[in-house]
């Protein structure tokens, strides 16, 4: 979003004053000069590509606008509708405020708590110019009697959430409004992409564009590796008009550097999460008016935060705290202070990677690998928010090997290899959603929904057997062969597909949506004060009295009481930091590929930039006692320790690779050698550990790194059934088996809940074909594993040269696998084996 | 039998199954928990789709424990139906196919919450319907965990379809949880949920992994009730 930091409230009042003015003497003035002017009161200029965008939305064209935030976006896309009513409207004289004009532009933001800043924003020209247009919002915030307003009548311009526009299309009397919508204009497309809520939005796309064939539909996006597809799931497979890409502000001027540790270990371990270098952070942030500190994982911001008060204890008050797990009033207050500059600093997670420009941040600072050169990118677009302005970002490495990192995202931003955002392929849960939300929405007939359907890009490969599958399951609950008795969802009336009963569409409507959130419960004080929501399942493990850090507190768990978790302040040292689910991102695959380049430079001997030039140390060491791998070349090392036999294998293709690959690994090798196998896997390489030591020759002969029957080893090496059970749950929920919200109702359908792992099992052992469990299992592969990145990297393993090496003693490269905490067992022991084994090691724990 | 464990708990000797029974020889009683019968039907009522199938399944697991141990009594300690529309047309002919297939077999039910609701069961089912704390000898039987009688040997009950956590990667398993007099058996519904139970430093568990029962040492953690039914 962009806005304009010169003027201050009363100055901009002062300016509409004089433009309106300036108006009355000139009642015939263009479209576009209006515009200008407009332009001109707010201290800008339009820029060429917002011009382009304007002029491509005359012509009823769509497109994606793309680049950093706080280059204009916004404008671009708004101001194309408003010249576009200014044309057909010229005469002032009858603009009516009181009849404002019918709804012409849905405006989808991906956050619901953005939808009031975005209001905002899009409210200034509208004020500015003095239309008559109504602007409001329709999210899971907004008051009911709004809602029902809405209803009847739409306001010209709507900003909405993609579950509240699926919502709207559960109504069947919205049906001719919305075919009035001129243009549907999401926001932040990026964010959206790649994931079910954004399937879900590309579902309501097709559903409007059936409504009005000439929709126009326009993105803003950050800047990604795959725009072509981006633009693609935006407009669907056949759209009407032309459809353009257009890149916004290029020039803006950004600025990446490092904080280099004063002293480089040789070997490097991220155990402390980098807090030895919270003095040198305090410094950088003294020479700024205010800054964001980005860390990876919410743990590791409540821990810097921590450090930088005791660093700076006069701090207190100036520096804040933000992740998604705070409660909302806490995080307002914080994005407030941002907004106003009152505050010095806050430490966050991507929580502000979104929406709310904070013109006041002069410099971002990376904590950690930031894992990707687009989010590198995107994070050092968070500072210098003006179009001509600079941002500026500081990377912090949390160990020296990162440094690295950082040479080789720098490497690839200059370069232009961003990151591609995956797309996902036709996931049934959606589909099956949508297919009820239509029927209650006025009811389908089936060829035409299909049509529909297979006009968005994620369903462009549907099959007629899983449309029929689809049809089947919300009509029968399972394929028709094995009709469910007494189920009823969506019902056949004559070739309509409709909901009659009341009690199907009101559950429907309450659980609309994709957002699964792990189960969680409250944080509270004693005395009331909300702090937050924490994971059940960190909170299971703690006991009465363990003390914990959270919203930036030190506190003290009292008692768990009705999902409440109460708390009071405590003295001393933390016994734990709540560790959040998902927090750790692998390194991109653009980015690895980068980084295998960096070490290939390493290994001749050039030192580019004052990262590389840290390292060299690091860098002679394990030459000497091993080697530096070429791009081409994978190397492996063995030595042998106390702990065992250890393999050390480097490809250098992010952390799930490794984890895939490992499990694989150690699966082969055990097939050829009986042995059972620790693990642990960084984004850099893989340990493997076994009591015996393994002969690489015939490991080598063999071929343990074929791509042949992968996909059968990954499911026979892991427990994949587990991951399966794990991926379901969001399954279960989106495709309506479990339904988390009905608020209020609790008790009344407390006996039709049951979780998503009971319908795993039972659909398992009496449904074993139902579609949804071979979605669960394709997309453990998918997302869970990366499956294809595996294969990809496997098939260039497969080309390149191995080489083996016996260094004298860990190395540089090994030493953070090494120690890295990481570890899980494969072994050809049962499960009977394995519970008798931990039986006897809890007997003896229970006897000490 | 293979697959079983057998207790002695207060004097009273006991045999725990791996199908979620508990087999008392010396009255020749087999008791189970929380059948939850014809739940997936009452799934489907409320536009939930769930297969058919589990009923049928419970039922197996019942006519497995009633193969192996040759008990001539059955007693369901409560939950037998999840609902009232539980009782589908297909639950009732898998029961009544089940009492043809027993036909000496006395079976009893203790009322559960779920029964509450249900309203009267086919007059010609051969089932005899009791209220909570009546007894076979000194083994009191309940639905609900309830504090036990002082002039009783033990307590048998259902209700907390109890599991135990055993390690992060093999999860939860149900299982037998004994405090105190109490004895609470799993729920041996094929389509029910589990419920990790705050156990004690002086309880007693045993999981239930595949067809084995084996006994779970406290551990000194101190697990909450994660998940309910």
């Amino acid at each position: 979003m962009a806005s304009c930091d010169s003027a201050t409230d009363s100055t901009s009042t002062s300016r509409k004053k004089r433009y309106t003015n300036h108006m009355h003497k000139l009642p015939v003035e263009t479209p576009t000069k209006i515009v200008d002017r407009y332009f001109e009161s707010i201290g800008w200029k339009p820029f060429r590509f917002q011009r382009s965008v304007w002029r491509a939305y005359q012509d009823g064209q769509s497109g994606l606008i793309h680049s950093a935030t706080g280059t204009g976006k916004t404008l671009a896309a708004w101001m194309g509708p408003l010249l576009r009513w200014l044309q057909e409207n010229p005469d002032r004289t009858k603009w009516n405020p009181k009849r404002s004009p019918s709804v012409r532009v849905l405006w989808v933001t991906p956050l619901r708590a953005l939808a009031g800043d975005t209001e905002a924003s899009l409210r200034e020209p509208l004020d500015a110019l003095q239309l008559p247009w109504q602007l409001e919002s329709r999210t899971g915030d907004s008051k009911a009697s709004a809602k029902s307003r809405q209803m009847k009548r739409l306001p010209t311009a709507l900003v909405t959430t993609p579950e509240s526009l699926s919502l709207m299309l559960t109504h069947e009397r919205l049906l001719p409004q919305l075919a009035g919508v001129e243009a549907v204009i999401v926001d932040e497309w990026h964010e959206l992409l790649g994931t079910k809520r954004g399937i879900q939005t590309e579902l309501a796309l097709a559903r409007l564009r059936r409504l009005n064939p000439q929709l126009r539909t326009w993105g803003l996006s950050a800047t990604l590796g795959n725009l072509e597809q981006a633009k693609d799931a935006l407009v669907g497979v056949n759209p009407t008009g032309t459809v353009r890409i257009i890149e916004g502000y290029k020039k803006k001027r950004m600025k990446l550097e490092s904080i280099i540790p004063a002293r480089i270990d040789r070997f490097p371990w991220s155990g402390h999460i980098g807090t030895k270098m919270v003095p040198q952070v305090a410094d950088r942030l003294d020479q700024v008016n205010s800054a964001l500190v980005f860390a990876n994982t919410r743990s590791q911001t409540e821990l810097w935060y921590q450090h930088l008060l005791r660093q700076r204890p006069d701090w207190a008050g100036k520096i804040a705290l933000h992740h998604g797990s705070l409660d909302t009033s806490v995080r307002r207050w914080v994005e407030n202070g941002l907004r106003d500059g009152s505050l010095r600093a806050v430490v966050c997670t991507s929580s502000l990677d979104l929406g709310v420009d904070f013109t006041a941040v002069d410099l971002v600072l990376q904590i950690g690998s930031p894992k990707g050169a687009a989010r590198l990118l995107q994070r050092a677009g968070r500072s210098g928010h003006q179009p001509d302005a600079e941002s500026r970002l500081a990377f912090v490495p949390t160990n020296a090997l990162e440094l690295i990192e950082l040479a080789a995202a720098q490497d690839a931003i200059r370069k232009g290899c961003l990151e591609a955002r995956p797309m996902l392929n036709k996931p049934l849960d959606v589909l099956a959603q949508h297919v009820v939300t239509v029927a209650i929405g006025g009811g389908f007939v089936s060829g035409e929904l299909l049509e529909e359907v297979r006009s968005s890009r994620a369903y462009e490969s549907l099959t007629d057997t899983e449309w029929k599958w689809i049809l089947d399951f919300v009509v029968h609950g399972g394929s028709s062969l094995t009709a469910y008795p007494d189920f009823h969802r969506v019902e056949q009336d004559g070739d309509r597909y409709v909901v009659t009963q009341r009690r199907t569409m009101t559950m429907h409507r309450m659980n609309i949506g994709t957002i699964v959130s792990d189960a969680s419960m409250k944080v509270k004080y004693q005395k009331g004060a909300t702090l937050g929501s924490v994971e059940e399942s960190f909170l299971s493990k703690l006991n009465g009295g363990d003390k914990f850090l959270f919203a930036g507190k030190l506190v003290e768990l009292v008692r768990v009481k009705d999902n409440v978790a109460y708390v009071k302040r405590a003295k001393g040292q933390p016994d734990s930091v709540p560790r959040w689910m998902g927090g750790r991102m692998p390194l991109s695959s653009e980015l690895s590929a980068e980084l295998r380049l960096k070490i290939e430079q390493a290994a001749d001997g050039q030192l580019v930039g004052r990262e590389m030039r840290a390292l060299e140390g690091v860098f002679e060491l394990q030459s000497r006692w091993s080697t530096l791998p070429r791009a081409n070349q994978l190397l492996i090392e063995r030595v042998e320790t106390r702990g065992g036999h250890q393999l050390f294998v480097f490809p250098f293709e992010g952390r799930l690779v490794h984890e895939g690959l490992a499990a694989v690994l150690a699966y082969r090798i055990s097939k050829l050698q009986k042995t059972t196998f620790t693990m642990a896997c960084n984004d850099y390489g893989i340990v493997l550990q076994s009591p015996h030591r393994v002969e690489l020759e015939t490991v080598v002969d063999v071929n343990v790194f074929s791509t042949e029957n992968l996909f059968g080893d990954i499911l026979s090496s892991m427990n994949s059934t587990e991951m399966a059970k794990r991926q379901f749950r969001q399954i279960a929920r989106v495709a309506g088996l479990i339904h988390p919200g009905y608020p209020g109702q609790r008790k009344s359908t407390s006996h039709v809940q049951a979780s998503s792992n009971l319908f795993f099992d039972v659909f398992q052992e009496y449904d074993p074909d139902n579609l949804l469990l071979e979605q669960a299992r394709r997309e453990v592969l998918e997302l869970q594993l990366e499956s294809s990145r595996l294969f990809a990297a496997l098939e260039r393993i497969e080309n390149s040269e191995i080489l083996v090496r016996e260094p004298p003693k860990v190395t540089p490269l090994a030493f953070p696998l090494l120690v890295d905490k990481l570890r899980e067992r494969v072994s050809s022991e049962t499960l009977g084996e394995r519970i008798a084994r931990m039986q006897t090691q809890l007997e003896k724990a229970a006897d000490e | 039998m293979p697959g079983v464990v057998d207790i002695n708990l207060n004097g009273v000797e006991l045999t725990l199954c791996w199908q979620g029974g508990l087999y008392w020889p010396d009255e020749n009683v087999l008791f189970v928990a929380d059948t939850h019968f014809g739940k997936e039907a009452t799934f489907r009522r409320h536009g939930i789709p769930v297969p058919v199938g589990s009923s049928k399944g419970t039922l197996a697991a019942i006519d497995s424990l009633l193969e192996s141990t040759r008990a001539s009594r059955l007693v369901i300690l409560g939950d037998m139906f999840h609902a009232r529309s539980s009782l589908s047309r297909d639950v009732i002919t898998a029961l009544e196919s089940f009492f043809a297939r027993h036909r000496d077999l006395v079976t009893t039910l203790v009322r559960g919450n779920h029964d509450a609701h249900i309203g009267r069961l086919p007059v010609e089912w051969p089932i005899e319907i009791i209220d909570p704390y009546e007894r076979i000898g000194d083994v009191v039987m309940t639905h609900h965990p309830q504090p036990i009688p002082d002039d009783a040997s033990l307590l048998v009950c259902g209700h907390l379809h109890p599991a135990v956590r055993v390690s992060d990667s093999i999860g939860t398993l149900p299982c037998f949880h004994y405090r105190s007099g109490v004895l609470v058996l799993p729920a041996i519904g094929r389509f029910t949920g589990t419920h990790v139970v705050d156990r004690g430093r002086d309880d007693r568990a045993w999981g239930i992994a595949k067809n084995e029962v084996f006994s779970v040492p406290s551990g000194s953690r101190l697990y909450r009730e994660t998940r309910g039914n």
